[in-house]
């Protein structure tokens, strides 16, 4: 029985090591990631999680006294061995097409090793100690045969003189060429019981002989003895290994398995106008599609928005807050950056699907000001939008944002449909041209839950910026008003000074708005100039 | 026989066990935070199947520029970068690129710094197809154009055994048409003798070289109906009373410009 499995084992681990070879034979790069390459893999891998349960239940006494109940020990190492050959042979056929990357080539050849060295222990360690065990034997015989010879002759004094010339060292090692069993005749009565002083000669030799094989095989018994060890350890960096080639597959993508896969050509097809697509248009996202897309977009601007928002700073002498558009430019030309997965996101938005109300102001905002950060930063360095390297002088005009499939200008979606929607003056203080008269923000984009606070909070950040919102002069009893509030004064109120300031009153910081209050009847309201340079840090004034 | 102690010793090698998670720790506190041993990209890199083209080398320390991860390659990665390749999208042979849905089939990467990530496969652009038919059906006029398809494939065998039931679903004059040497005699479907791997047919047999047949298929050069063809052409081949419908007078099979009795002449 257990002949058998050592013949079926050592042709099963010289076919693994075969495998391995074929490599210069067949090349296939993508064997490996196709679906019977996947095949081979995840069961070869399986199988070599087996070997595990036999080194646990011989380890874990309760676990033991428990399987031993169903399967014997011999019966579990039998499965150990097994799966343990025939799992890495799977697993050389998944991976003997190509070798190319450092793990994978670590892999196999931890695999190669670990097999290599169970097998040794198993089959060759146990050839050493029976080689041992049947030597030994021997050697008993031959001490035996030895005392006895030796007794014998030390009855015959003048047969032992004959081995007197032979003591010494080299003397030993010739003494088989001189001393030759005719040497001597038989003497006295007791030539039945004689014995040939050669004989003990050729005994001590065999002895010798023997006591030195069984050293040297006991020196490699020692030497393998810690073979188990050495199996166990490699065989657990092994595992690691292999859970992170796992993990890499998983993580980087299976080829084959890929749920995921739909049909994308609707947002291809669109990039470009006058070229009409082979294969007939996807449907437009859904609800839940364009919802996701709108959670993507706010995500990824946010996180950008965050990133690069700097604390006000002065640029022309004026306090704003700033940011950092080197930064956004170098995302814009890289994937997987959060303006690229922001803009890709904007595209996957059905603009018709929003579904109203605060969720759908908010998103609109944002989309604004992402628009006009995407002007600046994809031009940059610019010194405004309104640079000639942009527009002739209207950036608004440029449809530059695509939210779907369509693109959209910046004054579109202020006047077409923030405006028309939401009656709602503070909107015009919530876009903003990326200018650095326009109101400050804090480092979050908005958001539809805390909308109506954070609108709050932008008009009252203006009014109480003196170098850009509102400054008022007690002599001269001017209010100095943001150049925002001149542009669209069309939306406060009936447009009247009046209006105006009954909109500025309700946001202006306390004392300034108990003295507008006091002085109303005689105030004179004039306007900053507007800045239209970009609230960029590296504007910065130098600080003195 | 006393109880043994468990004394363990202090051997060289245990020492060394023992200290091998402080020797990590210093390590990783001594190597500089930009050394390419903290860089996950150089781990990450270890299980890189092969060098990325040289268009895309550029991209090597970024593999979540192009995997997603656990879904690996999505098209709106590729997209990101190649959108709007106008030249590419108003190409006849190639504005099929506008209706594609997916990209690695064709572009395939990781096989080296000096290979083309492109590959064209017909097979696989015929599948996109049939895929993208099934995926985009949300009305049923593409369901019941790819069933009609499918159908008609099914059971199909394919007129040649250089192309298969899947390319012969494609539409070859949409990125073809321009370059028909038939003049659309033989029809629109290529597919009935070409394959797609190349234009030339292996198994094509000249007729004999004594056919006299030419006209059949071939047609004279414009200069041929000029004055040329009985000043030049007619005197250097020595069959001044050849007519232009009988190319096989004066040319041989071998090659237009083979002039039976003059050898190689080409005159311009």
């Amino acid at each position: 029985m257990k002949e058998k499995e050592r013949l079926i084992v050592t042709g099963l681990v010289a076919l693994m090591l075969i495998l391995w070879l074929g490599f210069p034979l067949h090349r296939s790069p993508r064997f490996a990631g196709s679906l019977w390459g996947g095949v081979f893999g995840v069961v070869g891998s399986l199988l070599m999680i087996v070997p595990l349960l036999y080194l646990f239940i011989k380890r874990i006494k309760r676990l033991k006294k428990k399987v031993l109940k169903w399967v014997s020990m011999r019966t579990l190492l039998s499965w150990h061995i097994y799966a343990g050959v025939l799992g890495p042979i799977l697993v050389v056929i998944h991976s003997g097409h190509k070798y190319e990357s450092t793990l994978g080539v670590v892999l196999t050849a931890m695999t190669l090793l670990v097999v290599v060295s169970g097998f040794v222990g198993r089959y060759l360690m146990n050839r050493f100690s029976q080689e041992i065990r049947e030597k030994k034997k021997i050697l008993s015989k031959l001490e035996a045969a030895y005392e006895q010879t030796a007794t014998v002759l030390a009855s015959e004094p003048e047969r032992a003189q004959m081995l007197q010339p032979f003591s010494g060292f080299f003397g030993r090692i010739l003494a088989g060429l001189f001393v030759h069993e005719s040497n001597v005749e038989p003497i006295g009565t007791q030539s039945s019981q004689a014995v040939d002083p050669s004989t003990v000669l050729h005994l001590s030799e065999s002895i010798a002989d023997i006591e030195y094989a069984i050293k040297t095989h006991t020196t490699f018994k020692a030497w393998f003895g810690k073979w188990l060890k050495f199996h166990i350890w490699i065989s657990f960096v092994l595992y690691g290994l292999m859970a992170l080639h796992v993990w890499g597959a998983i993580h980087f993508g299976i080829r084959w398995f890929d749920p995921w896969k739909t049909s994308t050509s609707y947002y291809a097809h669109s990039t470009v106008q006058g070229v009409e697509a082979a294969a007939p248009l996807a449907a437009p996202p859904n609800e839940e599609q364009s919802a996701a897309a709108v959670d993507s977009f706010s995500r990824h601007f946010g996180q950008l928005f965050r990133k690069y928002w700097h604390e006000p700073i002065a640029i022309h002498g004026i306090r704003t807050t700033a940011f950092d558009y080197k930064g956004i430019a170098n995302e814009v030309g890289q994937p997987g950056s959060d303006f690229f997965k922001a803009r890709l996101a904007l595209e996957q938005v059905a603009p018709d699907r929003l579904g109203g109300g605060n969720a759908e102001k908010t998103f609109w905002i944002n989309a604004y000001n992402f628009g006009a950060m995407k002007l600046a930063a994809e031009n940059y360095p610019v010194a405004s939008i309104t640079d000639s390297k942009i527009s002739d002088g209207n950036p608004w005009g440029i449809r530059g944002v695509r939210v779907g499939t369509e693109q959209y200008a910046l004054h579109q979606i202020e006047n077409e449909i923030l405006l028309k929607k939401f009656d709602d003056p503070r909107i015009v203080f919530a876009v903003s041209c990326a200018a650095v008269s326009c109101p400050d923000r804090t480092g979050d984009i908005f958001s539809a839950d805390q909308l109506d606070r954070q609108l709050d909070d932008i008009v009252r950040g203006l009014l109480a910026n003196t170098t850009k919102g509102l400054a008022i002069d007690r002599q001269l009893k001017t209010v100095t008003l943001s150049w925002i509030i001149k542009t669209d004064r069309r939306l406060f109120g009936d447009g009247g000074d009046n209006d105006l300031l009954n909109f500025v009153l309700r946001y202006a910081p306390s004392d300034v708005r108990d003295w507008i209050d006091a002085n109303r009847s005689d105030i004179k309201i004039k306007y900053f100039e507007h800045d239209w340079g970009l609230n960029d840090t590296a504007l910065a004034d130098e600080k003195n | 026989m006393a109880a043994k102690t468990k004394k363990k010793k202090w051997t060289a090698s245990r020492i060394l066990l023992s200290a091998s998670p402080l020797f990590l720790v210093v390590l990783w506190m001594v190597t500089p935070n930009d050394s390419a041993f903290k860089q996950s990209a150089t781990w990450q890199q270890m299980t890189e199947p092969g060098k990325l083209s040289a268009a895309h080398a550029s991209l090597e320390d970024d593999c979540a520029a192009c995997h997603t991860s656990v879904k690996g390659i999505e098209t709106s990665s590729c997209i990101a970068c190649h959108a709007n390749n106008q030249s590419l999208l108003q190409r006849q042979p190639t504005s099929f690129h506008a209706g594609i849905s997916s990209c690695i089939e064709c572009h395939r990467e990781h096989r080296g710094f000096d290979q083309r990530p492109t590959n064209m496969d017909h097979e696989a652009l015929a599948k996109i197809g049939l895929r993208q038919l099934k995926s985009d059906a949300l009305d049923s006029e593409n369901n019941a154009l790819r069933e009609e398809i499918i159908a008609r494939t099914r059971g199909y065998a394919p007129p040649h055994s250089r192309i298969t039931t899947a390319e012969t679903t494609l539409k070859c004059a949409t990125c073809h048409a321009n370059d028909d040497r038939h003049f659309k005699l033989f029809g629109q479907d290529c597919a009935q003798c070409h394959a797609t791997d190349r234009w030339t047919i292996p198994e094509y047999r000249h007729p004999s070289a004594t056919s006299m047949d030419c006209a059949q298929c071939h047609q004279a050069p414009p200069s041929h109906y000029m004055m040329h063809f009985k000043m030049i052409s007619a005197r250097v081949a020595g069959k001044p009373h050849a007519r232009v419908d009988q190319c096989f007078q004066c040319h041989q099979t071998t090659s237009w410009n083979d002039i039976l009795g003059a050898g190689w002449y080409k005159h311009h």
